[in-house]
């Protein structure tokens, strides 16, 4: 396999990865776009507010918003609008929505980001150190893995935020200055995200143990620390990351909550409010940098996948 | 620019209903401790629960964002705890013998922190442009009646277009507070803290990160403090920082721990451990806010609703006393009117006068031909079982109120066989039924108000704009209030109105009594509430003690 054909495998890959991307960014916009409209209430209701019974004011709102033209012509004057980078303005925070949503995008990345990157490293630990051990072991951890998944991550904020802030005060409660503020809402965030990973991790490992190419590597003398992240990891590393890959919507989702429960600016609490508003502009604002987020990872985790495991460049190519 | 002016024409309207619906909380009993004399310089941060969707005076939402703009923006009038006006931004005034001019003189040599001097000119901007109903000002309702503005140095002349008795209580709150008038041309985009906001208050707009804190910084050259105030010059405090902490138990957590020096919005149930901490203060405001209570659809789409004697029957078939005191402990009071039982407007003959009273009721449901019972022991008239469908939008329903509609539920159905369904959609639903006139009950609370405009705002134009049934005696009543030339009369109006609301009509049923509340840690000194909205008060006041 030369460098070049790896290289042109790549680029297709690229190309194919984004091409995907661009419609399912199109198909999220379009149900936000549909599902928004058949919310009940409606958003010149919920903006003429107690003028919503004043004569000839409906129809002026109507018009400014747009709403009087076909449905059909909206949705093709809102795909534009998109595409141009404009979100229009919020009706509620008398503000640009671009200026709203890329303002609370960082925060909510760093959350998310930090959530899946420390998941990632937690459950390479757990994972390398405990794979292959005993029966009890092994049951003790699955209930582990349970628990993390099942708790309310509402409950597991709030718990964490009564210990470790309000009891031996080692992190703030509320805010997004600095690192410090940024441990409890990770802990938080990544508890159901590690639970999912390291259940796929150790049963990969569990699966690879068990391989001739492991029997024959330790008769070679290998130590087991060498094994299991040279040789054990890259297998399971593969499939682990694509999960990761695809909760990272859950992720987000997750943020919502912890945003709220800890005081954290983000897109959560920005779409939290803006859906109880029937904030049209911020909805789908946030669904299309939630969208773009998710498919830049995922086409990103996919690249990854390519670059550790030969085998999916043969297979593409 | 036809189109922006009316979307923001619009967004106006949507915030008062937010206003209106989502302000105030509740509670009973009331402490104060002091930390000692007022102390020079540091620094106080407070957690509020909800973040200012807008910075400006003319276009806030929510009635607690008043605290935090009370900070930067002053007054024309203070307002004062037994409801009187005093000199603030106005040395002095005078009102012509029919009511419908007054002339208002200016303090002198007060500048805006952005440079920019206060005159008549100023305000007559700041006022105009506010009722101009093109710009979109929430508030441009306050202004209603104002015929004419006229500026000439220090003079202001406002000429109504027919006599205003709560034109003084408009002036004096945030919602007309003064702001430079450079800011004011720039309209609701004034909302950004960025814009250019600067009012003559005694602290300053400092750095913002949305979803998380404000910080103010004290304004040196402060020389405006309303008169009666025994506290002149610059504010105590250097800075101050609001955090926003919208879980309750997080902000309690963050006072308790010493993160936060102060918090305002205390649910009911947690003022008992607040008040048995050593290191904490709880400041209970006045009850001048309008109790929540259940507003009810009495229009024929409202069938059988419609009929008076059954909205009393609902009033009358559940303990309000015995609801309120078993949910809220004791730190609740239980309501009476629409009115706060510490308004001087307050009507003492409704004390006792209605609820509780499951014989009369079942009396008026069987004379109504509401007589038969079916299996589960709802009444019901021709097959049909008697329901109430009470809807409340989630994002409303705080501080046990849920617990108190359920309590309300299981005692309708149990004392006079009325079936309660009881739910929580969003708003934007409940508004689109209120808009068309096919709501039912609507629970709810609407913050410290204008009395008598806010019958013909709310019930005239908001809950019954859509539907045949019209409250008039109450707004006819109202109207009378609004135009009164005397306190008296004023008084009487309102009592007319109180009559027609909660007795006669029964559309709307009070509940419990809406106060707002503060904690801080015992080492705060000076806090209080701003009467003009019953919300926490600014800073200008406050001190932090040198070390707890």
């Amino acid at each position: 396999m030369s460098g070049s054909s790896t290289g042109s495998v790549l680029l297709r890959g690229v190309l194919r990865r984004c091409a995907g991307a661009v419609v399912v960014l199109w198909a999220a916009i379009t149900v936000t776009f549909v599902g928004i409209r058949a919310m009940p209430g409606s958003v010149e209701d919920v903006v003429l507010g107690i003028h919503a019974n004043e004569p000839g004011l409906r129809e002026q709102v109507r018009a400014s918003l747009g709403l009087d033209e076909p449905v059909i012509l909206q949705y093709f004057a809102y795909l534009g609008r998109v595409i141009t980078g404009d979100f229009g303005r919020s009706y509620v925070l008398r503000a640009d929505v671009s200026d709203v949503v890329f303002s609370q995008l960082g925060p909510t990345l760093q959350l998310a980001g930090a959530a899946l990157l420390s998941a990632l490293l937690v459950v390479w630990i757990v994972a390398v150190t405990t794979s292959g051990g005993s029966a009890r072991s092994e049951r003790a951890l699955s209930l582990a893995e349970l628990l993390a998944i099942c708790l309310p991550t509402f409950w597991v904020g709030s718990l964490l935020i009564m210990w470790f802030s309000f009891g031996i005060k080692l992190f703030p409660a509320s805010g997004a200055d600095g690192l410090s503020a940024l441990v409890l809402p990770t802990i938080t965030l990544l508890l159901p995200l590690a639970g999912v990973l390291s259940q796929f991790m150790r049963e990969e490992i569990g699966r690879q143990l068990r391989m001739p190419y492991i029997v024959s590597a330790r008769s070679r003398g290998i130590s087991e620390f060498r094994l299991r992240n040279v040789h054990l990891v890259p297998h399971a590393a593969v499939t682990t990351l694509t999960v990761a890959g695809t909760l990272f919507g859950s992720l987000i989702g997750g943020a919502v909550i912890v945003e709220t429960v800890f005081g954290r600016p983000g897109l959560g609490r920005v779409a939290l409010s803006a859906v109880g508003a029937q904030d049209t502009p911020v909805i789908l604002a946030v669904v299309v940098l939630i969208t773009t987020a998710y498919v830049v990872i995922s086409t990103v985790v996919d690249l990854i996948a390519l670059a550790i495991d030969p085998r999916l460049r043969k297979e593409s190519a | 620019m036809t189109t922006r002016t009316t979307i923001t024409a619009a967004t106006g309207a949507a915030a008062l209903a937010a206003t209106l619906l989502l302000s105030a909380c509740a509670p009973g009993g009331s402490s104060a401790a002091g930390a000692g004399d007022p102390v020079e310089g540091g620094t106080l941060t407070w957690a509020i629960a909800a973040e200012p969707s807008c910075f400006a005076p003319a276009f806030h939402q929510l009635l607690s964002d008043r605290a935090v703009i009370r900070n930067y923006v002053d007054s024309l009038v203070y307002q004062e705890e037994d409801g009187s006006f005093t000199p603030w931004l106005a040395e002095s005034w005078e009102v012509s013998e029919d009511g419908t001019e007054y002339t208002f003189t200016l303090a002198s040599d007060v500048t805006f922190t952005d440079g920019a001097a206060l005159d008549a000119a100023a305000v007559k901007t700041n006022l105009d442009f506010t009722r101009d109903a093109a710009n979109g000002s929430t508030y441009a309702g306050l202004l209603g009646s104002v015929a004419d503005i006229a500026a000439d140095g220090q003079v202001l002349t406002i000429t109504l277009s027919a006599p205003d008795s709560s034109l003084l209580d408009s002036l004096s709150s945030v919602a007309l507070g003064i702001v430079s008038p450079e800011g004011v041309a720039l309209g609701d985009e004034l909302c950004a803290i960025d814009s250019g906001l600067a009012g003559t208050g005694p602290f300053v707009l400092g750095d913002y990160t949305r979803g998380d804190q404000l910080a103010l910084t004290r304004n040196d050259d402060y020389t405006s403090a309303p008169e009666s105030l025994d506290h002149g010059g610059p504010a105590y405090l250097e800075s101050v920082t609001y955090k926003f902490m919208p879980e309750d138990s997080v902000r309690i957590g963050a006072l308790e721990s010493g993160q936060v020096d102060a918090i305002s919005g205390i649910p009911a149930l947690d003022v008992a451990g607040i008040e048995g901490n050593a290191e904490l203060q709880y400041l209970n405001g006045p009850s001048t806010s309008m109790p929540f209570g259940f507003t009810i659809n009495a229009d024929a789409a409202n069938a059988p609703w419609d009929d008076p004697a059954l909205r009393q029957a609902f009033r009358d078939s559940f303990d309000v006393d015995a609801i309120v005191e078993s949910v809220y402990r004791g730190e609740v009071a239980r309501a009476y009117s629409y009115v706060g039982s510490d308004s001087p407007e307050f009507d003492e003959s409704l004390v006792d006068a209605w609820g509780n009273n499951p014989d009369g009721a079942n009396a008026q449901l069987d004379a109504a031909g509401w007589d038969e019972r079916d299996d589960e022991g709802f009444r019901t008239k021709d097959g049909e079982r008697l329901t109430l469908s009470v809807t409340y939008d989630s994002d409303s329903v705080r501080d046990s109120r849920d617990t108190v509609i359920e309590a309300v539920q299981d005692q309708a159905a149990k004392n006079v066989g009325i079936e309660v369904d009881f739910t929580t959609p969003t708003w934007a639903e409940v508004s689109a039924d209120i808009a068309d006139g096919t709501w039912s009950v609507y629970p709810g609370s609407f913050g410290k108000v204008d009395y008598a405009n806010n019958v013909i705002g709310v019930w005239g134009g908001f809950f019954f704009a859509a539907t045949d049934y019209q409250p008039t005696g109450a707004i006819d009543a109202a109207t009378a209030a609004a135009t009164a030339l005397t306190p008296e009369d004023r008084s009487a109006a309102l009592r007319t109105v109180q009559q027609e609301l909660v007795i006669d009509e029964a559309i709307f049923v009070p509940v419990a009594e809406s106060t707002f509340q503060i904690a801080a840690r015992t080492s705060v000194g000076g806090l209080g509430f701003d009467y003009s909205s019953a919300n926490p008060d600014g800073n200008y006041g406050v001190w932090v003690a040198a070390s707890e």
